[in-house]
């Protein structure tokens, strides 16, 4: 378009046209609702499924030009909270009853609201395929004068995006299992002495009475130092008895039975062990941990039924056996490395044993692996990602593990794995209208076949990712339906198919993509992309990736009109750059190996409103709340501050922020900081101490603290993480963490939001 | 990993059986694994025990073993006090050597306990495995029954309740579900049949062309040959 690209005068004469307009601010409202540009009737409520763009390109073509991901997001499990119980609707279950699933016959997509009835309502045509199918008797009915169905309203599954339908005997392999869950604990030396044995056994007894899966769910227990212990937990015995077995070279399991037991049977039992292990080992001197072959026995264990493993480590693993040698992991962490080319070395995998189990061992037999990494120096965990991530298990990381500081984060983390919604023996297929194809995955998945997922275990806090792609001929329909079904077993023993459905609309224009398009969803799809990017080559061609993939996108743009950016396609740079900042993929030699790979494991299931917020967090100023900030409205909802800038040149010397990214909370101290401030919020007179400190925000009766702890509590529900809060003043040390998030400002290596987008303006002339 | 020793009772199946033609059998609650099937060998018996669910009707005879080879499917075949004209089907595998009437002891106590429980909501099942949960049961009887000489005292309790294993019918797992096969060998047999008699249809038809020619050809050569001499003669 020759009028943008045009300077006044000569080369370099003028200044520059105002070619992308101004550069606008990080959106003010804490996790804003997304921007769906579809009309709602039947389409999945945005917390289930979203796309990157909300219109799909007629041929591969103009998908092409397009040059940002055209993707789908999906949260199956997302079911509304405990406080969204009063307004939102939960998922509507249907049972079809005699006449079965309805699924089209030839490409077995499953009855949505798109579907259109013909033939006085004897015959459905499926809007993916195109075939017309016959209805069955008992699910006939006659049509109105529009064409629908007279009993449209009655079937959920006519004009709900989001259905459940009871699944009858063929969609299961096996009876529905019950909820297992096997604690494999290190006992080493180390482990007693930072706490987190005493912390295990505190959260998990907290958790028994409320373990899914009412009187059917199993539990086990296995500790390894040195050797491995089992622990017969037969409801008859009146102790639990331990049985320690020092063969690693072929773990065997001592009892046939009764290692892994019902647990409302053995609930006393149970009890008693939690209460009895940390004395147990008290004064235990051992170091060793034969974390391979304990791992080896517990999949032994679970393999009949499947279900949770809860892997804890407080050293990296030293022993192995002879079936687990290839197992051993190694201090190879070089700090020297850090920050250079070389950094991807650290984050591959040194060994495929970990990798090989996940695979062969775990997902075969639906075992999930989650692991609470608390080692105290390098545990290696590039090695140990692939068992969480191929089985959709996941990682917490507590670096240095200490009780006094993490106990707390620790406890309710546990507590949340353990009682937190969840199902299991689970499988994904997304299924597109004829003219797309599902491409490619992105995130932590495994792909059975070629467009299964394999999902041992899925629970609220995971989301999947995929990519849409052309096939050779253009779309000719005027809209595309994406349905994403999960098939899963319930914590209650039912078999159940999650089926969502979004119909977008088809294009010619490149324009709409633009106008149609989400940011915050391109950026959840992006962000995992180039996750991959970095553990397959190296960082900085994740960078690279993100860089081009924003500059692309906006040249293209550039050339097709000289409109202003549409509002969300203009918040890509920011997001591009805070990207290019975060701790994911960042240059620099201050992010350590292992923290890295658990932050690209963490991203890895994020849902679109978690990568929001840990790309941009939220900042807000605690000095200046407004009269509303922190109170109640009428339906008692928390009225939340708005969100500032994130940079240095926003910060007042005499203010206190609060900045959330999601998966912890910072508060930042200025130096001149009124005592009466600190004194009405932590009931300190200074802030000597509270350089890098852990803090639990004191409950006092001060207006300030009765509203800013409404204003955590808000935060803390909505997160399912356990968001510990730390505090930093300025000028201290800790204050280094802090400033990486304030993502407007300048870095070592990157740019700041003004210079950058200076760049871009003068990049797109 | 080595395991030391296993349960005799592979599995157990608790269905509704059908009573109109209709009608499909509903699983109501089923056994959890003990351990894992390492050569896939349960996963066959699953397959036949499912067969057997399909042709098990209301007229079925009750208590009755199949033998299957290696293990025998064991079954009773009760009514719910409270819903009558309901069937339900007590199903186990077991191994062949275990003693027949400690299992239809074991499937006797299944009964009572279940028809105890969910005996009045059993009509108004409308998903595979509503009553899931009854597994816990079926796992601690499954464990008394495991030891037949340690639970001998367990055993002459049940003495009253002890079934009269003349009375059990005894059927071949080929027997039940062989008439399956069979039906299918016949059609088999018939459409080759009907293709035999359509091939000898075809074979004859052109047998008789090539005799008709073969008869009638040297004449017709003849023929030829004078009516060229004739035509010859007459210039």
């Amino acid at each position: 378009d020759a009028v943008a690209g045009m300077s006044l005068g000569g080369k370099g004469a003028a200044a520059p046209v105002r070619v992308l307009g101004d550069a606008p601010a990080p959106p003010e409202q804490w996790i804003a609702p997304p921007v769906v540009s579809l009309p709602p009737e039947g389409q999945a409520n945005p917390r289930y499924m979203q796309c990157s763009t909300y219109a799909i390109p007629s041929s591969g073509s103009v998908a092409q030009k397009y040059a940002l991901p055209i993707s789908v997001i999906v949260h199956p499990l997302n079911d509304p909270r405990p406080d969204e119980r009063g307004t939102v609707a939960p998922v509507p279950v249907v049972n079809f009853g005699a006449c079965g699933v309805i699924r089209c016959r030839r490409c077995r997509t499953y009855i949505n609201p798109f579907v259109s009835f013909l033939d006085a309502g004897r015959r459905w045509r499926c809007n993916v395929c195109g075939l017309l199918n016959e209805v069955h008797a008992d699910y006939y009915c006659s049509l109105d004068a529009n064409g629908r169905r007279r009993d449209n309203l009655d079937r959920p599954e006519l004009n709900h995006g989001v259905v459940e339908f009871v699944a009858p005997q063929d969609y299961m392999v096996r009876p529905p299992q019950p909820p297992c869950f096997l604690f494999v604990i290190d006992v080493s030396s180390r482990s007693v002495q930072s706490g987190m044995l005493r912390e295990i056994c505190a959260a998990a007894d907290a958790a028994l009475d409320n373990l899914p899966g009412g009187e059917r769910t199993q539990i086990g227990f296995v500790t390894f130092d040195g050797s491995l212990h089992y622990y017969n937990l037969k409801s008859s015995l009146s102790e639990p008895q331990m049985l320690a077995v020092a063969d690693l070279d072929e773990p065997f399991l001592p009892l046939p039975s009764d290692l892994l037991v019902n647990l409302q049977e053995s609930k006393h039992l149970a009890r008693s062990l939690l209460a009895k292990l940390p004395s147990l080992f008290a004064n235990s001197i051992v170091g060793d941990s034969a974390m391979a072959p304990a791992l080896q026995s517990a999949c032994a264990m679970m393999q009949h039924i499947g279900g949770k493993i809860l892997l804890f480590q407080s050293v990296m693993p030293t022993l192995t056996g002879k079936s687990s040698a290839t197992a051993a992991l190694r201090a190879r962490e070089d700090t020297k490395l850090l920050g250079t080319e070389k950094e991807s070395v650290l984050l591959m995998p040194s060994t495929d044993w970990f990798k090989t189990l996940a695979l062969e061992v775990c997902s075969k037999n639906q075992i999930s692996v989650d692991i609470f990494s608390c080692c105290e120096h390098y545990a290696d965990l590039a090695n140990l990602v692939p068992l969480c991530r191929y089985t959709n298990g996941q990682l917490w990381h507590y670096p240095n593990f200490d009780a006094a500081r993490d106990g707390d984060s620790f406890r309710a983390d546990l507590g949340r794995a353990l009682t937190r919604q969840i199902g299991f023996e689970a499988v994904i297929r997304i299924r597109a209208s004829s003219g797309i194809r599902i491409s490619a995955f992105h995130g932590n998945h495994y792909l059975r076949g070629a467009d299964l997922l394999a999902l041992p275990t899925v629970d609220c806090d995971k989301a999947f990712c995929c990519d849409l792609a052309h096939e050779e001929q253009s779309i000719t329909s005027s809209h595309i339906l994406i349905q994403c079904a999960l098939l899963y077993t319930t914590s209650d023993g039912e078999r159940r198919i999650r089926v969502s459905n979004l119909n977008v609309p088809v294009t010619n224009n490149l324009a709409d993509l633009y106008t149609a398009l989400d940011a915050r969803a391109t950026m959840n799809v992006l962000i995992k992309s180039s996750i991959e990017q970095a553990q397959l080559t190296k960082i900085t061609d994740a960078r690279s990736r993100l860089q081009t993939a924003c500059v692309n996108a906006l040249k293209t743009y550039r050339i097709m009109c000289a409109t202003p950016l549409p509002e969300q396609a203009a918040l890509l740079p920011l997001l591009t750059l805070a990207a290019l900042k975060n701790a994911a993929v960042r240059d620099g030699a201050d992010v350590r190996a292992d923290e890295r790979s658990a932050i690209m494991m963490q991203v890895g299931s994020m849902p679109i409103f978690m990568t929001t917020s840990f790309l941009m967090p939220s900042i807000f100023a605690i000095h200046r709340l407004l009269e509303t900030d922190g109170g109640t409205e009428v339906d008692g909802a928390v009225v939340m501050p708005a969100s500032g800038r994130l940079s240095a040149e926003a910060l007042e010397a005499h203010g206190v922020y609060l900045v959330d990214n999601g998966l912890c909370l910072l508060m930042w101290i200025g130096k001149n900081v009124h005592h009466q401030l600190l004194l009405d919020l932590l009931n300190l007179p200074s802030a000597d101490r509270l350089d890098g400190a852990k803090v639990n925000l004191p409950q006092l009766q001060t207006e300030l603290s009765i509203r800013v702890n409404r204003i955590l509590r808000r935060i803390r529900e909505l997160r399912p993480t356990s968001l510990p809060l730390y505090t930093v003043r300025q000028g201290g040390a800790a204050e280094a963490r802090f400033s990486a998030l304030l993502v407007e400002d300048r870095t070592l290596t990157t740019m700041s939001y003004g210079e950058w987008w200076q760049t871009l303006a003068r990049q797109l002339q | 990993c080595i395991r030391l020793s296993s349960q005799p009772m592979k599995f157990t199946l608790i269905f509704r059986v059908p009573i109109s033609p209709g009608q499909l059998p509903m699983p109501l609650a089923a056994s959890m694994d003990d351990e894992k099937d390492v050569n896939g060998e349960l996963e066959k018996f699953k397959g036949q025990a499912k067969k057997i669910m399909r042709q098990t009707s209301a007229s079925s005879p009750t208590p009755c073993t199949i033998e299957a080879g290696a293990y025998s499917f064991h079954y009773i075949i009760g009514e719910a006090p409270s819903s009558p004209g309901v069937k339900i089907c007590f199903l186990t595998l077991a191994e062949k050597s275990y003693p027949r009437r400690f299992a239809f002891n074991y499937l006797g106590e299944l009964q009572k306990e279940f028809i105890q429980l969910h005996g009045q909501q059993i009509d108004s099942v409308e998903r595979p495995y509503k009553f899931i949960t009854f597994d816990t049961f079926i796992q601690k009887t499954k464990k008394i029954y495991m030891d037949t000489r340690a639970n001998a005292t367990h055993m002459k309790m049940m003495s009253d309740d002890l079934r009269d294993i003349q009375g059990i019918m005894t059927k071949n797992i080929q027997e039940v579900l062989g008439r399956g096969e069979k039906l299918e060998t016949v059609t088999n047999r018939s459409s080759e049949l009907s293709a035999g008699t359509k091939r000898f249809k075809d074979n004859a038809k052109a047998l008789y062309r090539e005799l008709l020619i073969r008869q009638w050809a040297p004449v017709a050569v003849v023929f030829l040959i004078v009516a060229i001499l004739l035509y010859l003669f007459w210039r």
